[in-house]
């Protein structure tokens, strides 16, 4: 099976049903809109439920604050206490998720194979550990400030809704390793802006302890990004 | 709060009223809410659901009282929306459909300890334990695909282990159908538990049946047509205990009771204080739909109401976990299946069932596939020591 798309039946666009399509555009004229204002409407409904100030949720209250653990939050959390915490908590589960992106992805390589300059099923295997090892260690970070690593934090409640469709495309048996590869570009691109945004928290604060395995991290999801963008580059024929 | 069936007059239909705004508020919070909320949201959901499932097939076959049920119906229909809408959409279908796995197994608890009929109570524990094992298998599914962990839905309220087999719950139809109460004989309290528990397996049923195909990976829309496969054998079972000779005006009465008696029961337990004032609300509209109907059923079938229904209601489904009665039934009937309407050891199954169960394993279980080894853990099987995925 091809790695790219191919030609096809394709029924959705206008020019599959030219004269179909022009008896629905005649069909405006005869029958206008029965209200008015344009997409504005639109935006008064959204603005309205918006400002009820109905949250998602909350971060969960460390549980466990105290001594040394404490002064330590303390300092990484600075003057959002929270802001930290919530974090983590995103990365953790996006890290989570991701190991299971992987093996997904590897059984795609094994449903398909790979294409030249493509990842092998150990290079899967390598990012997939990877990957987890970054949640091992968001999960001993969540701890060590008193935080609890099973709570789901609003941040990590979001990035799974919007990561829902890159996971949709990877588990669906019929996109290929490339179409699933793309898919995982739009992670990997996110995960590399998210761990920034973690290290410099940490940084504000002085933390070294959570910054240096942070960096580490940092270090290794540049370098799935660059290995995405090279697999992605090759099945698509660029050099 | 004491509430009489028969003299509550509730809120008149003519002054129930709604907006699209109305219909639609804000959500509770998926993280910040008591896992009971949406218990409750989920159930009264499949509660409503009923409530227009019934009203129709009653229109179908009773031409003289359409303009009752329809006018009664479009409040059900506003009623249903305005409480399924309050579900957030940040809660995944697989996350809801957990929160659907715990109604039926709290909920059903709760009716099997409050039953008072030996052979009913025996009924709703056989389908608990069946329940209780699709949320084992749910968990593991959402563990295994997406890599969450399915208690941040439960909030440790439920146990998160493996029941019968779902891959065992499999029977020939026949061995689904049970014995009926007699509507004679029988409690209030049996009647208002059998209508609850068929509805909240109805709406699962077609909720399973809505969102399978939107899932992508394939062992979870096999897992969705394995479960959704029992829930329709639940449903067999579950309409089959309900007395078919009592009238339609009776069954309509009945339901109307049995919505009064479920929001009674959301109001009893609700923690959070805007959705509390919605069931409050909708416990006077609902007794304001069975003052309607005891009028009409007065009227035309020229008894009294007071012959269906008794005056006070019963005590309230219990909102709260019931893992030491669940952890007990698992430990002393697990093996139970069915041979027609009774209830046999494994090993004395029907020759249908057998062969039915067989034939549709016969190419995999998807059930067994999706949760092979699969132990629960704080925080997904991935945060476990020694990582038991390998």
């Amino acid at each position: 099976m091809s790695q790219s798309a191919t030609s096809g039946t394709n029924l959705t666009g206008i020019a599959a049903a030219p004269q179909r399509s022009q008896e629905m555009v005649r069909g405006m004229d005869e029958f206008p809109p029965s209200s008015h204002d344009g997409a504005h409407s639109i935006a008064q409904v959204r603005i309205a439920y918006a400002q009820l100030g109905e949250p998602v949720g909350s971060v969960p209250q460390p549980a466990d604050l105290t001594g040394k653990v404490q002064a330590a939050a303390k300092a990484v959390m600075g003057e959002k206490p929270l802001l930290l915490i919530d974090k983590l908590g995103e990365r953790l589960a996006f890290e989570r998720s991701g190991t299971r992106l992987y093996e997904a992805l590897i059984s795609k390589h094994e449903a398909y194979g790979s294409f030249s300059g493509g990842p092998s099923k150990q290079d899967l295997e390598q990012v997939m550990e990877e990957e987890y090892r970054h949640f091992t260690l968001l999960q001993t970070a969540i701890e060590q400030l008193g935080g609890d690593p099973t709570a789901v934090t609003p941040s990590a409640d979001l990035s799974g809704t919007a990561g829902h469709g890159i996971k949709q495309v990877i588990v669906d048996p019929r996109t290929t390793l490339l179409q699933s590869l793309e898919a995982m570009l739009i992670a990997e691109l996110t995960d590399n802006a998210c761990w920034e945004t973690l290290i410099e928290l940490a940084q504000r604060a002085g933390e070294d302890e959570v910054v240096r395995p942070f960096q580490q991290a940092r270090m290794t999801e540049q370098e799935h990004l660059d290995k995405v963008k090279t697999w992605v580059a090759a099945g698509q024929g660029r050099p | 709060m004491a509430l009489d069936l028969l003299k509550d007059k509730g809120v008149p239909l003519e002054q129930q009223r709604f907006t699209w705004r109305e219909l639609v508020q804000p959500p509770f919070s998926k993280l910040d809410d008591d896992a009971f909320t949406r218990v409750r949201v989920i159930l009264m959901n499949g509660i409503e659901s009923e409530a227009l499932r019934f009203g129709h097939a009653c229109a179908r076959m009773n031409g003289d009282l359409q303009r009752a049920l329809a006018r009664v119906r479009r409040v059900e229909q506003h009623q249903q929306t305005l409480v399924n809408w309050l579900n957030p959409a940040d809660q995944s279908p697989l996350e809801t459909t957990i929160g659907f796995e715990q109604v039926a197994i709290e909920v059903t608890a709760s009716v099997a300890e409050s039953e008072p009929d030996p052979y009913l109570a025996q009924v709703y524990r056989f389908g608990l334990l069946e329940d209780f094992d699709h949320m084992y298998r749910y968990a593991a599914l959402m563990d295994r695909v997406e890599g969450k962990d399915a208690n941040t839905i439960v909030q440790s309220y439920s146990d998160i282990l493996p029941g019968r087999p779902t891959s065992l719950e499999h029977r020939d139809p026949i061995d689904d159908l049970r014995n009926p109460y007699d509507r004679t004989q029988a409690a209030l309290l049996t009647k208002l538990n059998a209508l609850t528990i068929m509805a909240g397996e109805h709406q699962t049923h077609d909720y399973y049946m809505t969102v399978g195909p939107t899932f992508a990976d394939p062992i979870a829309r096999q897992l969705y047509a394995e479960i959704a496969s029992i829930e329709e054998q639940h449903v067999t079972q579950y309409e089959s205990i309900i007395d078919t000779k009592e009238t339609w005006l009776e069954k309509w009465l009945l339901h109307e009771a049995t919505e009064v008696y479920n929001y009674y029961s959301c109001v009893e337990y609700e923690g959070n204080p805007r959705i509390k004032r919605i069931w409050e609300r909708f416990l006077e509209y609902e007794l304001g739909h069975l003052r309607f109907v005891a009028d009409l059923f007065e009227n035309t079938e020229k008894r009294d109401a007071a012959s269906v229904l008794s005056t006070s209601v019963p005590q309230p489904i219990r909102y709260e976990s019931h893992r030491d009665f669940v952890r007990q039934v698992l430990r002393t009937e697990v093996n139970l299946s069915a041979a027609g309407a009774n209830f046999v050891d494994r090993s004395q199954e029907t020759q249908h069932t057998q062969n039915y169960r067989n034939h549709m394993n016969s190419e995999g279980s998807p059930s067994d596939a999706v949760a092979a080894s699969y132990i629960w853990t704080p925080g997904t099987e991935l945060a476990a020591p020694a990582r038991s995925r390998r």
